[in-house]
Order: structure tokens, then sequence, then C-alpha cells
């Protein structure tokens, strides 16, 4: 089984790696194959909104850098996890931008879920989805925004299970362990 | 309320280039109105401002140097485009205590326009982080079904959204926040949902055989 971790700490939050390392503990833990992408050491370009992954190259971005390959990783997972500082209540940019890139992996084609419009899924199977947001303080504003961006994400990009979950700069190293022990039990993934 | 002096900032989220740009198209249309009020205005891409270090100083000038801003924006899996999240990181590093109002209009190529709520609430705690004053979020659905040529020239079908934004214009004009009935205008269907989805899904299917794709375009390249 395969975790893909996308590491949107960037260059001015570089304070945070720690956490990212104990976050990284915690999954090795489960003995499965896992993977830490630090996205702010990776060039990847922004969305240019040409809806090219949807109808030219179909499933993937008609622009040709790292983006690809971190998609064709996602694909590949079992888990995914983002981990961000969170961001006025969303993602951190370095995060934001391939997933901007990502959005190939889903069909062009409208569909229903739960009385609302998304578009259909290309694959089958696509992982499941965590997040995990990094907040200096509890933010109550912040961690709602959050946990419904997760949920929203999980919607559109048919993740069939997500959680998400809420880490404080001023957390001791056993208590960012809990939580990530707490959320990864809640996607039911174990060793 | 005197509008002498007042300058309107308006940041547009999309990547695509003027004139072919939902998001330019309705920014635009509430900047010629204020400018029509004596304000004076400046629009600027964030897409092209973000790509170099001059461009970032001019961002965050020209943000100190507004008493409005105006960020029109494409919604972007759920949320705002990356580069407009980093401008806002930016921004937010940079502010001074000057009073600046900030106003934020989302479209979604989504028929409902409930879409675009999470990143509206983005917008809103950014302007608490950044120390800027919220004055309202707009939220569009069925963006797909509007084009990059001005409000005037699109037809009958975009009128709530012209009524939704002169309610805007009069409202910030006055000093005060969007009113609820210009957020409900906006976020009221241009054309029934079943029609908009047919439509966009005969669309897609339409522009692959353009390019010659229309058989692939469930492809799965990425099948492990």
């Amino acid at each position: 089984m395969k975790v893909l971790v996308l590491n949107g700490v960037g260059n001015n939050t570089q304070h945070l790696d720690c956490i990212g390392e104990i976050i990284m503990r915690e999954l090795r833990s489960l003995r499965w194959e896992v993977e830490n992408l630090i996205l702010r050491d990776i060039e990847i370009a922004p969305c240019m909104g040409c809806f090219g992954c949807w109808l030219q190259t179909p499933g993937i971005c008609l622009i040709d850098d790292a983006a690809r390959e971190v998609t064709r990783k996602i694909m590949g997972s079992d888990l995914v996890a983002y981990v961000t500082p969170i961001t006025f209540g969303g993602y951190s940019s370095d995060l934001k931008k391939i997933l901007d890139r990502s959005i190939g992996l889903v069909s062009p084609y409208f569909t229903r879920i739960n009385g609302e419009v998304h578009h259909q899924e290309r694959y089958k199977h696509a992982p499941k989805l965590l997040g995990v947001g990094i907040v200096h303080e509890p933010d109550e504003e912040s961690e709602r925004i959050f946990k419904t961006l997760i949920g929203r994400n999980a919607i559109n990009m048919h993740n069939p299970a997500h959680a998400a979950c809420m880490l404080y700069e001023i957390q001791s190293d056993p208590e960012i362990q809990g939580v990530i022990q707490r959320a990864l039990s809640e996607l039911g993934v174990t060793s | 309320m005197s509008s002498e002096g007042k300058r309107v900032l308006l940041l547009v989220g999309s990547p695509k280039a003027a004139g072919k740009s939902v998001s330019q198209t309705l920014g635009s249309y509430v900047v010629e109105r204020m400018e029509q009020r004596g304000w004076s205005s400046q629009i600027t891409s964030i897409r092209t401002t973000m790509q170099s270090e001059e461009g970032r100083d001019d961002l965050v000038r020209s943000v100190e140097d507004a008493d409005l801003i105006i960020l029109s924006f494409p919604l972007y899996v759920d949320s705002l485009p990356a580069p407009v999240i980093e401008a806002m990181e930016l921004i937010a590093e940079c502010r001074t205590d000057k009073k600046i109002r900030f106003v934020a209009i989302s479209n979604s190529g989504f028929p409902e326009a409930q879409h675009n709520n999470v990143a509206l609430a983005i917008c809103r705690r950014f302007a608490k982080a950044a120390g800027l004053e919220w004055a309202g979020g707009l939220a569009l659905g069925m963006g797909g079904a509007l084009s990059g040529k001005p409000l005037e020239d699109q037809g009958r079908m975009v009128r709530s959204v012209v009524k939704s934004l002169n309610l805007a214009v009069e409202a910030l004009a006055n000093d005060e926040s969007i009113p609820d009935e210009a957020i409900g205008l906006m976020a009221k269907p241009l054309i029934p949902a079943w029609m908009y989805t047919t439509i966009g899904n005969i669309g897609w299917r339409r522009q692959a055989k353009r390019y010659g794709t229309r058989k692939k375009l469930h492809d799965r390249p990425y099948q492990r």
C-alpha cells in the first residue's frame, strides 16, 4: 500500500518542517510505502485554465512539467495526505498549485452527486484523502473552512474516504502523533 | 457620499487573457460604473503581476493606494487559483493599517452558486488576516454560460447578474456592504440546471471533436 504526502509547507513557514517530520514518522509506522513531496522544492507552473487536460490530451495536463508525474503518483496511491499551513482557512499556494493542475484526474462530463452537480470520475479507484492543516493556535473559523474544503474536494475528486485534522504549533510531539493516529483510524487506515 | 480621490483596484484572478475571462467581465462592469461615479481605477491581472519581483512590489503598492479592492476570480478545485492565494499571502504580509474595503466575486462552472461558498469564506478570512474591511462576496454559478465579452453584450440571460452588480455598485459607492438582494440575484440560476449540464456535456463532445479526441475523453492515462 502506498501513501503520497503532498507537503505544502512553504519557504515562509519552514519552521513547520519539524511537524511534517512527525507526520512522516506516524505514516511510516504503518509500514506502507511512503513518499513525501516537498512541493516548494518542485517547479510547478500554475494552471492556465485552458481545459487542455480534458479536451486535447484527456487526463494529462498540456504543461509538460513535474506536475504530470505528481498527478500520476496521486492515482498510484492508496492514501494521499495534504499537509499544509492553513492559509486563510484553505491551502497554502504551494499545495494549491498542484491541486489546480490535477483536474485532469476527473472527467469534464457532469454528473449529480447527492443532488448537486460535479464532474464524473475518470478512474475507478481514487486514493483516500487525509487533510492535515497546521495552525499557530486554535482558530475556529479557519478550522471550519479547512474541514469543509477537504470534504468538498473529496466529493469533487471522488476520494472514497476522507478525514481532516488540525495540528497546532504549540502541541507536543505525542499530541501530534495522537491526532494523526485518530485521523488514520477514521479513514480505516491500519498497518 | 463624496467619491473625490477614491480609488478602486480590480484584481483579476483568472489566468486567461483580458477579453476571455468571465472574472474580468464581472469585475470590469463594477469598475466602469464606479468610474462613472468619479472613482479612479486600476485593473491588475494577478497571474501577470505575480510573475516578477517588480510586479509583486507594484501589487503591494496598488493595494495600499486603493480605498476599495475587488477580487474577481474563477473557482478552482473549491477554492481560489494558486497565484491568487500567493498574492493574498503577500498582501497579508505587507499590509499597513490604512482602511481599505474588500469585496470578492467568485464564479464557478458548476450550475449551483453554492460551490463558491468555501472560496468566499477563505476571502473573508483573508480580509480579517490582512486588516481589510470585508464588504461582502458574490457567488455566480453557470460561469461556463458566460463569455469574456462585456455583460451588456450577453443578452437577457445575464439580467439577474447585471441587476446584482448594479445593486453592488450602488452600495459600494456609498461605503456600504453588498446587500443580500445582490447576493441572491447573483446566485440565481441563469438557465435551468438540467439545461446547463446537457448543453455543457454536448459542448465538451463538440470541442473534443475539433481536437480529434472525442473517443478519448474517458481515457485513463494514469491507470495503475
